[in-house]
């Protein structure tokens, strides 16, 4: 309001201002809403962006094409990943390039003009073949699709007027045009290397193959003689017995699993001889198992096998439509184990499977397609085809969004929504098959081979991670935070106080990508190297400060004072004595408890159990130990009238050595006991050591955590109100006994909103869980096993992502229900906070 | 009991001083008790210090050492092999596996001294560090003979992440051999080096000045060529003079580079004037033209003084220089330039916005439960995970705003998204979102402690609301607002996760033009510190050349990190005592 405004006249003035004041009001009007307004469309947005994945949920494939079709008993069906051309090989050895969208046939030709086919296996990515043929020659084919972009100047007239996004046969395969100035061709070619001989002039019965490492790996079976595998330029033969030819038949499967390393020989009868291949060098006699038996009905018989892509595992289906999933345990020798399937009441034809997908389909003899979600065990659906004829071949697009079938006159093609194969968003949920059997991966220390496809079928395991390590922060961080809140706010003086809260700031504002890299680069081969003093330290370094504690009364008085005056410092000479301590400690320990090699011991196969009950056990026996020592034998000294410091001195530290004596005998005896009774915790909540693990994790984000819950917390005991402490220090409590029993009661609800508020930072914390837990979706209790949680899942996944596909969606549902979560958390804990400043807010 | 030495200053403190009496007594009675809860809280608090102080401390020595020279040493092997090069780890821990082989193979080779290995980076010739010539080797400790530091071993920079270790033999100007022995060598090396270093760099800088001229030139000829054919109709002399005029600029551009090229052939030819012979290990001997050496060092040689020198000008290259060939060799010029304009344009948009919705929640709404739902969407704000700010920018800015802007202004380019992809504008608005709670609480904070006394005494002078708040609360709040915002740079200087989703990258190549602050563009990608630190924590593949650069770069996101927060708690710390004593 200066002179020259005021000059100009009132009431020009208050009009301006007026309006000003409307301007401000508005703008501020909005941008305070606007907070509701960002929380509501992240809301909106996320929500919106899963609809179709609710929308889909439940929906049936759809039926999108079905042709009428006479050809030969197909034996392989493929799809291209966009779903328009798929390949069909005949068991005439014609193979035969149709579209997908009406069954036209787009190119047929015959593959082996000389020779007669008599069998074909494929890998299970269905990219590599094996024929066996009727002169006792086998050879490997390679099939694919290829693809290629076309600009409108190569194509033909009649195609340059093509609308976008159609495709029409051309040359000999499809063009699709993707816009304007591109086209876009597909041709499914195969090429064939050199013919192997086998057997001369008796044909090959039998054929099966697999690729694990550079050379494919495929067996033979002619109609008299030896199993011959090979690889490269190993060959090595599996003789049958005669009298097992003689009494069983023929054999009519031959099966390699996935990953080359097993070979099974099955009959009709359900009988199968099974070989452990995994090295062609030295190979041990095979196991005999039978896959149909079981249980009564002993007359069917064995139709269809099918080697999963997931190591060592494969389905078998019988003549009574009965779908059976079997695994071979990882140990040498191990036998199978079963997983039954939904039975299907008809005999089962054909089954197909995605590579690292968990969607099975099974066709049957009365004309329908089974779809099952192999992670869950449950049949998702049935689709039928109206005339009832055998299926005779299946194949699943690539991507898992489409289903073709060939039945003898017929031909099918639905569409499926991908990523969910299941149908249901339920089973997004659920606890799956492949994280709780397949205990053993390979110890992988990098986050970069891991498919997403592992996760893109189940939420699950990652919640469980989520959940994992947050649990672990809180147990490690939680109890670090709240102690130091009562040493600030009970015992520090209040000028120390401020420096202490910019320390704990200080910790605050560490990028989490600097606590994740000294978890990669400093802890974590630290803790490889010496995980008995690592673990040995959280036990020491307590002590430490304990002993340092009993033995202060006991020095001459001019030293105690000295000592107590810098109790900060000392306190921490102690925490670094105990972290030497540890050292030597966990070195013995080692030696004594856990084999002399900890991380060894931890598989379970070496050592004896009672170091691992040790470690379950002694904390809580410590802590048992000392509550019941500190309710029956503990008698604060100030109670007699003439205290005698030194003899109460020593009789303290009496107490405190007899009580971890007490504790410790306690847990070992335990310990002892269930070592006896032959119980080992080894497998459940400890177990083989990862490098990159929840223990270690838990460490690192509980130090992360400890600003936001100390912050809280502190604020928590600094609002009760002074004279209640006063009081109870002035009828003779301890200021420990204070704290306990007067400030934490009233600052419960404070405490309990700064553990919530923690658990909302750990559940949410993305950079630390991304580098330090090896990112594996695992679902077992095992500390020392890694993790992956939401926040890193979708770290990872979400770049690569393609927007609108469902993969993309799942994601997002994700992100939806960690803020859900987090939401929930944080409001509930807010309540609570606000209530407690109402009723002893600073004024 | 550290209170008793604590007198009560106010009357606040009258109770402390209870506290205080009890504590003498019981001092007096006779010594303190033991109070074994009171020393483990301490403990715990000194745990939280001592985490603090240790991880800072870690980084900050590992990270001002980062670039330290590391010694040469001559290792013989028992079995005959000889090795030269930089040591990078004395007795790094074996990997898992090898360390299962060993304690089963032999229980007592448990002795530390023995199980380690020693991680040297020798001589490569191969710039790609996943070959199998990446020049780390891995040598069992238990292995080595014996192990001599070479006086006068060097290490050679070709570029490239090619490095040579060896001895220099000899030292040639044209072929007349100058200098034989190391000694007199490298003082020779260091001043021609230089020399003809700074020679080709000259002659590069005049190649590029010519180039410009010559280019821009011919350009404004080219110009004024169709300016003129465009109004040919009125002036079709002027047609012809413009080509004439283009046509005399070619020939003289054209004399002018093959001067140039000329005076380059000269500048090659005398700076190739200097060779070098060194020797490696198994006879190798290497003819190096002194120019093609990017840097020499005889890291044996060099005493503290001239470490500390050598290590400032890797520090000062290493800030200032932009993408190289790979991530091993790249400075973090972008990611710095990345990091500070995406925190730019969070700042702009988010100071603002935060205030004004602090003051609406503080001035101008006075119905509780409005209040009280904004306080709790607040702190909920607060509480999201950042990667969840991530998901939604990108659903939000990529992948709605982003495609609609393009198709309003940029049709031209579709389908080539201009705003429908990640990039600066759309990660500084989700930081924007992320970083808005924490301006609203600082600025709220900070109007909440204005004395309402002031606030009536402005209503009463007649002042409108918008007044008052323009007047005097903005300026009594200011402080708490710097604060907030420096808090909120911070944090967003931190956040990386979200950056991830919108356009962060791993790498920006030079040639695209975002090396200074004048080309970047609101919509192309950049890097960030803290995502470049986590790639570089993720290279596997080199990771003994990468640490240093991990240990510098997350020192340098700390040091920027920090140092806004310290600044920010000081501030605060500042205004609430000046606050608090005007009160009085």
């Amino acid at each position: 309001m200066d002179g020259t405004t005021y000059r100009r006249g009132g009431i020009h003035l208050r009009k301006r201002s007026a309006w000003y004041d409307r301007i401000a009001r508005t703008l501020i009007s909005a941008c305070g809403l606007g907070v509701f307004v960002v929380l509501g469309l992240m809301l909106v947005l996320l929500a919106a962006t899963i609809y179709p994945l609710i929308s889909q949920s439940g929906q049936k494939p759809v039926v999108a094409s079905t042709h009428a079709w006479s050809v030969t008993r197909p034996i392989h069906l493929i799809l291209d990943d966009r779903r328009q051309l798929g390949a069909a090989i005949l068991s005439t050895g014609t193979i035969c390039a149709f579209r997908t969208d009406n069954g036209d046939a787009v190119n047929t030709w015959k593959a082996f003009p000389n020779r007669k086919l008599t069998c074909a296996a494929f890998t299970s990515d269905g990219r590599e073949a094996i024929f066996g043929f009727d002169d006792g020659t086998a050879q490997v084919g390679h099939l694919s699709f290829q693809r290629q972009v076309h600009s409108p100047e190569n194509l033909p007239e009649g195609l340059a007027s093509l609308p976008v996004g159609e495709s029409a046969v051309w040359r000999k395969g499809l063009v699709r045009r993707l816009d304007r100035k591109r086209f876009e061709s597909t041709d499914f070619v195969m090429t064939l290397d050199n013919p192997i001989a086998f057997s001369p002039h008796i044909p090959i019965s039998l054929v099966a193959i697999a690729r694990s490492h550079d050379e494919p790996r495929f067996a033979v079976l002619s109609e008299t003689g030896p199993v011959i595998l090979r690889e490269g330029s190993i060959e090595r033969r599996l003789p049958l017995s005669a009298d097992a030819n003689a009494e069983r038949g023929t054999p009519t499967q031959l099966l390699l699993s996935s990953d080359g390393a097993s070979l099974f020989v099955g009959w009709r009868s359900g009988d199968s001889l099974r070989w452990n291949t995994a090295s062609l060098r030295d190979l041990a006699p095979p196991e005999l198992a039978n896959l149909v038996g079981g249980d009564r009905q002993s007359d069917a018989t064995l139709t269809a096998m099918l080697s999963l892509s997931e190591r060592r595992s494969f389905v078998s289906g019988d003549s009574l439509g009965r779908v059976r999933r079997w695994r071979e345990s990882n140990r040498e020798g191990g036998s199978l184990a079963l997983h039954p399937l939904p039975s299907l009441g008809s005999p089962v034809t054909s089954m197909t499977t995605l590579p690292g997908g968990t969607l099975l389909a099974v066709g049957c003899q009365d004309g329908t397609v089974a779809l099952m979600h192999l992670a869950t065990g449950r049949l998702v659906t049935r689709l039928s085809t109206d005339n009832q004829r055998s299926i005779q071949t299946l194949a699943i697009a690539p991507h898992g969004d489409g289903l073709c079938a060939l039945t003898m006159d017929a031909f099918w093609y639905w569409n499926m929504a991908d990523g969910v194969p299941s149908g249901k968003l339920s089973s997004l949920f659920v606890p799956v098959w492949v994280d709780a059997a397949t205990a053993n991966l390979p110890d992988r220390s990098s986050t970069r081979d891991i498919e997403p496809t592992w996760s893109r079928f189940g939420l699950f395991p990652l919640f469980f991670g989520t959940i994992k390590a947050a649990l672990c922060a809180i147990l490690f961080g939680a109890p670090l935070a709240i102690l130091s809140a009562i040493y600030t706010s009970e015992y520090l003086k209040r000028s120390a106080r401020s420096s202490v809260r910019s320390a704990i700031d200080l910790l605050a504002s560490i990028p989490s990508v600097v606590f994740g890299l000294v978890a990669i680069v400093f802890v974590i081969p630290f803790a490889a190297a010496h995980l008995a003093a690592f673990l040995a330290a959280l036990a020491t370094i307590p002590i430490a400060v304990l002993v340092g504690a009993h033995l202060q009364p006991l020095l001459p008085k001019a030293w105690a004072s000295a000592v107590s005056r810098w109790r900060f410092v000392v306190i921490g000479l102690l925490l670094a004595v105990g972290g030497v301590l540890a050292i030597p400690v966990g070195n013995f320990l080692e030696s004594w408890l856990f084999a002399g090699d900890t991380i060894a011991w931890l598989d379970g196969t070496r050592g004896s159990a009672t170091g691992a009950w040790l470690l379950l056990l002694l904390p809580a026996s410590a802590v048992v130990t000392s509550v019941v020592v500190g309710c029956f034998v503990y008698r604060p000294a100030r109670r007699t009238t003439f205290p005698k410091p030194r003899r109460d001195a020593l009789g303290n530290l009496a107490r405190f050595l007899g009580g971890a004596v007490v504790a410790w005998s306690l847990a070992f005896g335990i310990a002892w006991a269930m070592t006896s009774l032959e119980f080992d915790p080894r497998g459940a909540f400890l177990g083989p050591y990862m490098d990159r693990n929840a223990f270690l994790v838990g460490i690192v984000l509980g130090i992360a955590i400890v600003p936001t819950i100390f912050s809280i917390a502190e604020e928590a005991f600094s609002s009760v109100p002074h004279h209640w402490r006063a009081a109870s220090l002035g009828s003779g409590a301890t200021p420990w006994q204070t704290a306990v029993h007067i400030v934490a009661p009233v600052a419960m609800s404070g405490l309990a909103s700064a553990l919530l508020i923690g658990l909302g930072r750990a559940l949410g914390e993305t950079m630390i869980v991304l580098m330090a837990t090896g990112n594996q979706p695992l679902t077992s209790w095992n500390v020392f096993e890694g993790l992956r949680s939401l926040t890193a899942d979708i770290a990872l996944e979400m770049p690569s992502a393609i927007p609108d596909s469902n993969h993309f969606r799942v994601l997002v549902l994700a992100t939806l229900l960690l803020l859900l979560l987090t939401v929930a958390i944080n409001t509930i804990a807010e309540l609570i906070r606000l209530r407690l400043r109402g009723r002893y807010g600073r004024r | 009991m550290t209170s008793h030495q604590e007198t009560p200053t106010s009357a606040g403190d009258e109770e402390r001083a209870c506290v205080s009496r009890d504590a003498a007594r019981v001092g007096i009675l006779g010594m303190p008790a033991a109070e074994p809860m009171h020393w483990l809280t301490g403990g715990a608090l000194a745990m939280v210090v001592l985490s603090v102080g240790g991880l800072l401390g870690l980084l900050l020595v590992h990270g001002l050492f980062a670039f330290w020279p590391k010694p040469i040493v001559r290792l013989s092997m028992t079995d005959g092999r000889a090795y030269l090069g930089e040591v990078l780890s004395w007795n790094a821990s074996p990997t898992a596996s090898a360390r299962r082989d060993l304690i089963v193979a032999s229980r007592s080779a448990s002795d530390p001294e023995t199980i380690g290995d020693m991680i040297l980076r020798v001589s490569n010739r191969s710039p790609s560090p996943s070959s199998s010539d990446s020049g780390i080797v891995r040598l069992p400790r238990r292995a080595i003979a014996s192990q001599t530091i070479d006086p006068w071993a060097v290490a050679i920079d070709l570029g490239g992440n090619v490095r040579l270790f060896g001895t220099p033999t000899a030292f040639y100007e044209q072929s007349t051999l100058i200098a034989d022995e190391p000694a007199r060598i490298w003082p020779l090396f260091e001043t021609r080096h230089r020399e003809v270093r700074q020679q080709r760099r000259d002659a590069q800088r005049e190649k590029d000045n010519v180039l410009a001229d010559v280019d821009r030139l011919l350009a404004s000829k080219r110009r004024e060529l169709a300016a003129a054919r465009a109004r040919s109709q009125a002036s079709p002399q002027a047609v012809d003079d413009a080509e004439e005029a283009l046509a005399y600029a070619r020939s003289e551009s054209d004399k002018e580079l093959d001067r140039l090229r000329e005076r380059l052939a000269q500048v090659e030819a005398s700076t190739q004037r200097y060779r070098m012979i060194v020797k490696g290990t198994d006879g190798t001997t290497w003819n190096l033209a002194l120019v093609d050496i990017v840097r020499g060092s005889a890291p044996n040689q060099a005493g503290f003084l001239s470490a500390v020198v050598t290590s400032c000008e890797r520090w000062k290259e290493f800030l200032t220089t932009g993408a190289g060939d790979s991530v091993q060799q790249s400075g973090i010029y972008p990611a710095i330039v990345g990091t500070l304009a995406v925190t730019m344009i969070m700042t702009v948009l988010v100071v603002p916005v935060g205030v004004m919705a602090a003051f609406f929640l503080r001035e101008y709404t006075r119905n509780p439960t409005l209040r009280f739902c904004l306080r709790i969407t607040i702190r909920n704000l607060a509480g999201i995970p950042s990667i969840v700010f991530g998901v939604f920018g990108l659903l939000l800015f990529c992948d709605t705003i982003g495609p609609a802007l393009d198709a309003l202004w940029f049709a031209d380019s579709l389908p080539w998204p201009t705003f429908g992809k990640g990039g600066l504008l759309w990660a500084g608005c989700t930081l924007a979102l992320l970083t808005l709670p924490v301006v609203i609480v600082s600025t709220e904070d900070a109007v909440a402690v204005v004395p309402s006394s002031v606030r009536q005494a402005s209503y009463a002078c007649g002042a409108s609301q918008w007044q008052t708040i323009q007047r005097v609360i903005l300026p009594y709040a200011l402080p708490g607002i710097a604060t907030g915002t420096l808090l909120a740079i911070a944090r967003a200087a931190a956040a990386v996760a979200p950056l991830m989703l919108v356009g962060a990258v791993t790498m920006t190549h030079g040639s695209e033009g975002n090396e200074t602050f004048s080309q970047l563009q609101l919509d192309q990608e950049f890097m960030h510190l803290g995502l470049h630190v986590y790639n570089l924590a993720f290279e596997t593949d080199d990771h003994w050349t990468t640490r240093p650069l991990l240990y510098a770069t997350a020192l340098v996101l700390l040091v920027i990190v920090i140092s806004l927060n310290m600044v920010a708690i000081a501030l605060r710390s500042r205004w609430r005592q000046r606050l608090a004593v005007r009160e009085l």
